[in-house]
């Protein structure tokens, strides 16, 4: 039976042209798991906000769109805020009130529920969710993966009959993005919930999914089971981006035949099926590294608080000049705090840091952010203080002719208005102004969907071309995989492990890549996606 | 029975309301000394020896406060010494001893009670009277800390942009109002997504409950009704003039009569009731783990 039904969909925000979304019609059937993709900007979010009335845009609307065959205007407050649960991108900003228990609270009470009823809904979702162990704590205290498992929790309460996600894992970390999508299957199977889901991180949702929807500029492109969708982007690249690594080794070797592979179980038997591996590593690019040294940390200990933890305990490392090196570790690890100390935000206690063979206390006033050292912080958001991009480079005195990407579209909006790749990128031209020669990137791929991805890779990779040295810290073992000279493993305040990234993920065997897990014993050091197609075809040619 | 920090919110503040009232309208002295000695006692067996600045600083607002009245104030029949052609008088000396144990006693008691009332429990009895203030108190609550650390995290920034030189004070004062100004931009642009939030989930739709974890149990109407009980006596004691107490000029007090000391006695138990509870509930785990 269908749950939702869209009919000739239209919808033009005001004072715009071109419609956000146009001539939408589909149907879900209660307890399917619906994929949304496609690019930023195509209307993904408009559609998802259509479909609760609370949170529809004001414009210019036509088509209608039913809910359990009643028309979604002819809901009640009560059934709408009840029947769509609807979580959103940034867990923190959805949180409402100060504690645990009572954030989950905050629907049913907006109910006039008894407080009996209202008590044993949340202790039942808090037991599902495992919310037990943290119910008595402060919403602030959280980390992001457990702020948007409260976030859902909180939606659950209301018993709705349909879900509906706007990239819930945008702004997490891999391994708790991937216990929030195993939540949400979950909550699929277990209740039959309908779950509505857009995504930038496709890698592990479109393997749960039953159907996947396929968007571009406001127009359902395709509509199916994920194998046949999927195949139907074919050479597509702002969508192949986003696809599974599977999906696009797929896409790339061109195998309209066969079924299209999912997971990286899939994707590998695409591989021993189809190619022989006679040739079974890549011809070794000769390094040719510079042995000056542009950052060393030596034996560097830090502390929040005189009786807290260490949280860098005795980092060495060091950076030579113009590589791009990339440090990879799971939450808590010290990555951002050693990026911190490095650019001397935090002071250590112990050990010694040296920024171009000078020890960073020697460096008066400003003048180690001046042609020197620069760093992107995490929530680039913080860059910014004015109304547009172009007053904010122009305060900087940033010169757009020398920057390495275009931004003339970027320059006459607000910078909070920019999508997150756009954001990235103001933020790095505002950075840049300072010609620093040395930059720190925390995170640069955080809430950054697949296409600005790419065009950050690019961006990177130019930069290193003009003689820069960049520092990274990123979850993102991909985007590591293809811009990195050398990675490196943080675990417990220390360096277990630096190398090239072809061995570095070739010798992981969790925290590494998709197409290295795929090709693993098959091929040798193939870690990203470009490797895997150039040696499928190397042996294909055989 | 339950400590008193465990009990309803509405209980604990029933009792530091009708403990506290008696302590300041009332210039009983011994009631007072009453006061003081179950304020600090039940202040001493929750925290143990911490707090010794705490202490330290309040006996020295003790002498320095029973020191200020016979300087200033020459009332009073018995004359102790003449100083710069002013009389100092013992009835003075001993209004200001008894201001001072007043002020100590109502200052120690409102410490344990700012230790015991967590925010959730203020919010509790917010709640019972308005749930859409308890609501707005409870969003400024989680509002503040994020406040705090979104204008840390753009001051980071800033700091790494090179833009301001740290040793100079007009450098930091302009940082420190560029930060607000754009935090408060911030601010209003992501409660955007909180409103939505809120708004995808029914807020404003009628009338709200407001939930609570605390109950209301049989342990709470005991110690209610004993409170209430306690303070009646009292208060009917000090209605009836039998525990006045008179400094100026002479020192005179109201006869002993059984009111008199029905009311002291019931003062007393109120003073000690924080502590009998506490203790109640320590023996009866020292009790319970011997039975084991």
């Amino acid at each position: 039976m269908e749950i939702l039904t869209v009919k000739n969909l239209n919808f033009t925000y005001p004072l715009c042209q071109d419609a956000a979304v146009q001539e939408i019609s589909f149907s879900i059937h209660r307890g399917e798991f619906i994929v949304l993709c496609g690019a930023t900007g195509c209307g993904k979010s408009t559609l998802l906000r259509m479909l609760k009335p609370e949170l529809t845009p004001a414009g210019q609307k036509s088509g209608e769109i039913y809910l359990n065959q009643k028309n979604l205007d002819d809901l009640t407050a009560e059934e709408s805020a009840c029947i769509i649960g609807y979580v959103m991108q940034n867990p923190e900003q959805q949180i409402v009130t100060d504690k645990v228990w009572h954030e989950m609270a905050y629907g049913l009470e907006n109910l006039h529920l008894p407080q009996h009823v209202i008590a044993r809904r949340i202790a039942e979702m808090a037991s599902y969710f495992g919310i037990g162990s943290w119910y008595d704590r402060s919403t602030a205290e959280l980390s992001g993966g457990q702020k948007q498992l409260l976030n859902l929790a909180a939606v659950m309460v209301m018993q709705p009959e349909i879900l509906i996600l706007d990239e819930p894992t945008a702004q997490l970390d891999p391994i708790a993005a991937s216990d929030f999508l195993s939540v949400i299957k979950k909550l699929n199977q277990d209740f039959g919930l309908t779950v509505f889901l857009t995504e930038h991180r496709l890698e592990e949702s479109i393997p749960l999914c039953d159907r996947l929807m396929i968007m571009k500029n406001g127009k359902i492109l395709e509509f199916a089971q994920p194998r046949q969708a999927a195949a139907a982007v074919g050479q597509n690249p702002e969508l192949l981006c986003a696809m599974p690594t599977a999906v696009r080794i797929f896409l790339e070797l061109d195998h309209k035949q066969q079924h299209c592979p999912l997971t990286v179980r899939e994707g590998r038997e695409l591989i021993e099926k189809n190619y022989q591996n006679l040739i079974r590593q890549l011809p070794v690019k000769k390094e040719q590294r510079s042995q000056n040294a542009v950052l060393e940390f030596h034996d560097v200990y830090f502390r929040y608080e005189r009786h807290s933890p260490d949280i860098l305990q005795g980092v060495n490392l060091t950076v030579f000049e113009n590589e791009v090196f990339c440090i990879l570790g799971e939450n808590g690890s010290g990555k951002s705090t050693g990026l911190k100390a490095a650019a001397n935000l935090l002071k250590i206690y112990s050990g010694e840091i040296r920024v171009f063979g000078k020890k960073l206390k020697t460096y008066k006033g400003n003048s180690l952010y001046h042609n020197c050292l620069a760093m992107l912080p995490q929530d680039v958001q913080t860059i910014f203080l004015k109304n547009t991009v172009r007053e904010e480079l122009e305060e900087a005195g940033a010169e757009l002719a020398l920057l390495p990407f275009q931004a003339e579209k970027l320059l006459d909006r607000h910078p909070y208005d920019l999508s997150g790749g756009e954001q990235q990128l103001a933020a790095l031209a505002r950075v840049l102004a300072a010609k620093p020669k040395l930059l720190l990137l925390d995170e640069p791929t955080k809430g950054v969907d697949a296409a600005a991805k790419q065009k950050l890779i690019q961006v990177i990779r130019n930069l290193k071309k003009s003689g820069m040295t960049l520092l990274i810290v990123t979850h993102d073992v991909e985007f590591a995989a293809e811009c990195a000279d050398r990675c490196a493993m943080f675990f417990r305040g220390q360096v277990v492990a630096v190398d090239r990234p072809d061995r570095f993920f070739s010798e992981n065997s969790f925290y590494t890549t998709a197409v290295s897990r795929m090709t693993r014993g098959y091929f040798q050091n193939a870690v990203t996606v470009a490797d895997a197609v150039m040696l499928c075809r190397a042996n294909a040619g055989q | 029975m339950q400590t008193l920090e465990e009990l309803h919110p509405m209980t604990i503040l029933l009792y530091f309301l009708l403990i506290t009232g008696v302590t300041m309208f009332c210039a009983n002295p011994v009631l007072l000394l009453l006061s003081l000695l179950g304020a600090v006692s039940y202040f001493l067996i929750r925290n143990g020896k911490k707090h010794g600045t705490y202490h330290l600083m309040s006996w020295i607002l003790f002498l320095i406060l029973s020191g200020i009245n016979p300087l200033v104030s020459h009332n009073g029949i018995t004359v102790l010494f003449v100083l710069n052609d002013n009389p100092v008088t013992l009835e003075a000396l001993l209004y200001g001893i008894n201001s001072a144990v007043m002020i100590l006693a109502v200052l120690y008691w409102l410490n344990s009670f700012s230790q015991i009332m967590t925010s959730e429990k203020i919010l509790c009895i917010f709640g019972t009277v308005s749930p859409k203030i308890a609501l707005l108190l409870s969003m400024t609550l989680r509002f503040v800390p994020l406040l705090n650390r979104q204008s840390r995290k753009v001051s980071d920034a800033q700091k790494a942009l090179g833009y301001y030189q740290s040793d100079n004070i007009i450098d930091s004062i302009r940082e420190k109002m560029r930060v607000m100004d754009i935090v408060i931009t911030w601010a209003l642009e992501n409660g955007i997504i909180t409103a939505n939030s809120m708004e995808a989930r029914g807020s404003g739709i009628g009338r709200r409950t407001n939930f609570s974890v605390h109950r209301m149990r049989h342990e709470d109407r005991i110690v209610i009704l004993i409170s209430i009980l306690l303070f009646s006596v009292t208060a009917a004691a000090v209605v009836r003039h039998s525990l006045d107490f008179v400094f100026y000029p002479a020192i005179s007090s109201a006869e002993y009569s059984a009111w008199s000391a029905a009311g002291t006695a019931s003062y007393a138990v109120l003073a000690f009731l924080p502590g009998i509870l506490q203790a109640e509930a320590a023996l009866r785990w020292k009790y319970l783990r011997s039975k084991i």
